[in-house]
């Protein structure tokens, strides 16, 4: 029985740390998150590329001057009963050509007071040589 | 369990917010029975005031502002001006060097000055300088939903339509406590609220809250203040102290009750009544499924449209978008509060909330108190009158148990033609205050609305000229009593009257009905009623009020009598006395050229008028107006044929002034008429007659009266007044031609004709010339 749990553990253990071996952390070249409680910003919430077609106008509501050569790519959380949510990047991992994004999503300390609108935080990345995108969220 | 319900709540937010949007899908809202409609507000504002950034507010073919009937309270002139909002908040947009603020509030570029926003010193509590930036953009959101400029401009290169708020002439204080994320540290809203004391803000809008729960993480004041921290909830109980309402956003919870924070005034007498928490309704009206709900705070709660509320936005100058969230709801009600109070200056603060709760719609679905508390804001009746209209009883204390009140209706003034026309052109235009009998709101009303004109042009009737075209007729009954041979003359129109004459030289004692309190001093002996040309009226001025009354007269001899003439008016309220004297009497000499001469001097009291004029309640007069009068009368026969004559009157009149009456200090007024007339018989043809009048309406010649009136009134509910001093004197002189024409046609029946051209009636030069023609035909069987 010992045997077998120990033979068991060995092969994830080294699953796992052959995928650690080969998964990349990186930078991401530009990031600017923040919250808004704009209803057309976070109405359609989520991931954003380059190649959906609402790209630009996310960016373009919180930032004119916002364009494709700034951000890649766009993630809007769900929308939140008030203000007060940060969201940040934890990490960033490339697997060959898929790139993992683990966001991490900190509500407003209890008791503490913020904004009754509704509102959606996000974070607008650019990444190079981005190609297929997991998202993991905190 | 909570946190699912609340996750599934957020779920359901984008079908909601994607039906503001984009005008498809469902309402998306929660609670409400199904078997509830919503209703509607009536909305009294007109298209001018409806305007494109009336409908800018929202998103999606529902409209903010009219669903709160925001258009009614334009129409009556609320726009908030002169009320100071504080925003405790983000900050406010502000842009370039010279941090020039938003196009919504008179930033450069727009056409309005930029007093519109306040920033006190240390405003910024969050970077702890003067510069409020709105780094997060719902504190500029907040700010436009509440007084936005109504410049009906574009107000962005970026989108084309603009937006205005409720109170849309509200000076905003900006006082930044929450940073960029939308988070509030406790010291950065205490001294936020504090600073707002110090600024003398009258109303404070927090659309910020914790996620604890009212009524069930506290439930007493202690507690209360435990949960949500010594220096806020001290800061709370200080805002109450300075008589400032203080207005949250209920939360977006999803849950049964408003926030601690919203809802702590429920334990606390020190802020109670002048604190409401605002619940969030959905573009259909209903409860907005995020939106907590009033709970236990429903009697100091209230429900306002806080779903894709469009409203400025910090990305750029002139920028706007929508938002939702009892965040947008709040502002809604800080805006309305505002209205209110620029609307009833009489209000307390305190009076202010409690006349919004009251008037909110609080039927159908919103008849649902646990959910929308007193209901949807509804600024159509919040700034209507509740209860009847009514005067104030001359005291300037609005509160005391004596002040007196009388509703609209019960308060008059029906002026005499003597006087209408200077009136009615000193009060044109000016006003006065009533007060509602709900909580002595004042409104404003033309001073005008209470007064009637009396006309002398309605006395031109047919009815008034066949009075003096009546001939006397033949027919005579005689009597025998025990003091000799009396005669009583059926005399025309005059048939109910009755009069006594003695025989010979004797003594004569009689009565006779008077019919012009101002011209019945005729005494029957004089025998100026015995002409055979004309009936006795034609003499008489129909341009004067009638009375009725008695003449006691007295006659030492044929050529002359002395007479007394009591006289009342038409409900018998007053008390005329008139000495006659008759000098020269036609009965003696030559009749061909004789003539009658009479003087009158007399006195005349009126209860509750004075010349003729009546009034009640907040107008009345008292019961001795009094008028001394004098006057005289001259027949002369020309010839066989023509006679002459001629009346005149004059008279001072006083005025008594009732108790707590507007009509306040007068001078005596100097009153007059005239009548000249000339008279042919045989005119043409035998038993034909014509004449020739020039009569003159009682005027005012001199004179004026104070009208006292309410015209403002302050919060520390007292009134002020308003005197009006009004010169009597009409602005020209109203005259009557007559040509009368008679025809006896047989020995029974008379013909009788009348052209009356007026000029200036009613002693006004602005009216037009009038002409009547009469036509009479009398037949006696």
């Amino acid at each position: 029985m010992l045997n077998k749990f120990a033979i068991i553990s060995s092969l994830f253990l080294f699953s796992c740390s052959s995928y650690l071996i080969q998964a990349e952390e990186i930078k991401p070249k530009n990031l600017k998150c923040g919250s808004n409680s704009g209803v057309a910003f976070f109405e359609k919430n989520g991931s954003f590329t380059i190649d959906d077609k609402d790209f630009n106008y996310k960016l373009g509501l919180i930032d004119k001057n916002l364009d494709k050569s700034d951000f890649n790519f766009i993630y809007i959380s769900k929308p939140q009963s008030s203000g007060g949510y940060v969201l940040e990047v934890e990490k960033i991992t490339k697997n060959k050509n898929k790139h993992r994004i683990y966001f991490k999503e900190n509500k407003p300390p209890e008791g503490s007071a913020s904004i009754a609108a509704i509102t959606a935080t996000y974070c607008f990345l650019q990444i190079d040589n981005l190609d297929k995108v997991e998202i993991f969220i905190k | 369990m909570k946190n699912i319900s609340k996750i599934l709540a957020i779920l359901s937010l984008p079908l909601l917010l994607s039906a503001c949007g984009g005008g498809g899908g469902g309402g998306g809202s929660a609670g409400g029975g199904a078997s509830y409609t919503v209703p509607t507000c009536t909305d009294a504002g007109n298209s001018t005031i409806r305007d494109a950034e009336y409908y800018g507010m929202s998103n999606g073919g529902t409209y903010a502002l009219a669903r709160i009937c925001a258009g009614a309270a334009y129409a009556r002139g609320a726009t908030g001006s002169g009320i100071n909002v504080a925003v405790i908040d983000t900050g406010i947009a502000l842009y370039g060097s010279g941090n020039n603020y938003h196009l919504d509030f008179g930033g450069n570029n727009d056409s309005l000055p930029s007093s519109k926003i306040v920033t006190p010193t240390g405003s910024d509590n969050v970077n702890s300088d003067n510069i409020p930036n709105d780094d997060n953009g719902h504190g500029t959101h907040v700010a436009g939903i509440i007084g936005a400029d109504n410049d009906n401009q574009a107000d962005s290169p970026i989108v084309t339509n603009g937006m205005h708020g409720v109170a849309y002439e509200s000076k905003l204080y900006i006082f930044k406590a929450g940073d960029s994320d939308g988070a509030f540290a406790d010291a950065a809203i205490a001294n936020s609220l504090s600073e707002a004391i110090t600024a003398g803000v009258d109303i404070i809008n927090n659309s910020y809250g914790d996620s604890a729960e009212i009524g069930v993480d506290c439930n007493s004041a202690s507690s209360c203040e435990t949960a949500i921290g010594s220096s806020v909830y001290t800061q709370m109980e200080a805002v109450g102290a300075a008589d400032i309402i203080n207005v949250w956003a209920a939360g977006n919870d999803s849950k049964d009750n408003p926030s601690v924070l919203a809802g702590a005034h429920l334990y606390d007498t020190d802020f109670k009544n002048l604190s409401i928490a605002v619940v969030a309704v959905g573009t259909d009206g209903k409860i907005a499924s995020y939106s907590n709900k009033c709970g236990v705070v429903a009697a100091y709660c209230v429900a306002a449209p806080g779903s894709a509320i469009y409203s400025a936005w910090y990305f750029a100058n002139g920028y706007h978008i929508a938002t939702s969230g009892t965040s947008m709801a709040a502002p809604m009600v800080s805006g309305a509060l505002a209205l209110v109070k620029h609307e009833f200056s009489s209000l307390t603060n305190t009076q202010v909330v409690s006349r919004l709760l009251t008037t909110a719609l609080d039927t159908d679905e919103y008849s649902q108190s646990a959910i929308y508390g007193h209901g949807l804001i509804n600024l159509n009746t919040a700034t209507a009158a509740v209860g009847s209209l009514q005067t104030i009883g001359g005291s300037n204390l609005l509160d005391d148990p004596n002040t007196s009140y009388n509703d609209l209706v019960n308060n008059t003034f029906t002026s005499s033609a003597a006087f209408s026309n200077a009136l009615n052109a000193a009060i044109s235009g000016q006003t006065m205050e009533v007060y509602d009998s709900f909580d002595r709101a004042n409104f404003e009303v033309g001073v005008s609305s209470f007064f009637t004109s009396g006309s002398y042009t309605s006395q031109n009737t047919v009815e008034n000229h066949m009075a003096r075209l009546q001939p006397k007729t033949k027919e005579k009954v005689k009597h025998k009593n025990l003091y000799g041979n009396f005669t009583m003359e059926v005399d025309g129109n005059y048939v109910q009257s009755s009069m006594f004459q003695s025989a010979g030289d004797f003594l004569a004692l009689g009565f006779n009905q008077s019919t012009n309190s101002f011209e019945n001093a005729v005494d029957p002996l004089s025998g100026f009623f015995n002409d055979s040309n004309f009936g006795n009226n034609y003499l008489v001025n129909p341009y004067f009020h009638t009375g009725s009354g008695q003449d006691y007269f007295m006659s030492f001899n044929g050529n002359s009598s002395f007479g007394i003439d009591t006289f009342t008016n038409g409900n018998n309220s007053d008390l005329g006395l008139a000495f006659n004297l008759n000098p020269l009497s036609s009965t003696s000499g030559d009749a061909k050229y004789a003539g009658d001469l009479q003087i009158v001097l007399g006195t005349n009291y009126e209860q509750n008028k004075f010349l003729n004029s009546s009034s009640t309640g907040a107008f009345a007069t008292g019961d001795m107006s009094n008028t001394n009068f004098t006057g005289i009368k001259y027949k002369k026969n020309l010839g066989d044929d023509f006679t002459f004559v001629g009346s005149g009157f004059a008279g001072y009149t006083y005025i008594d002034k009732a108790s707590n009456s507007y009509i306040d200090k007068s001078t005596p007024l100097l009153t007059s008429t005239f009548t000249l007339g000339l008279a042919k018989a045989n005119f043409i043809k035998k038993d034909q007659r014509i004449g020739f009048f020039i009569n003159q309406p009682q005027r005012v010649e001199d004179g004026s009266l104070n009208l006292r009136v309410p015209t403002s009134s302050d919060r520390d509910r007292t009134v002020t007044y308003s005197n009006l001093n009004v010169d009597l004197e009409p602005d020209a002189r109203q005259i009557n031609f007559d040509i009368i024409f008679h025809k006896a046609v047989t020995e029974t029946s008379n013909l009788s004709a009348n052209l009356t051209h007026v000029q200036n009636g009613d002693h006004s030069n602005s009216s037009k010339s009038q002409n009547f023609i009469s036509l009479f035909y009398k037949k006696t069987f």
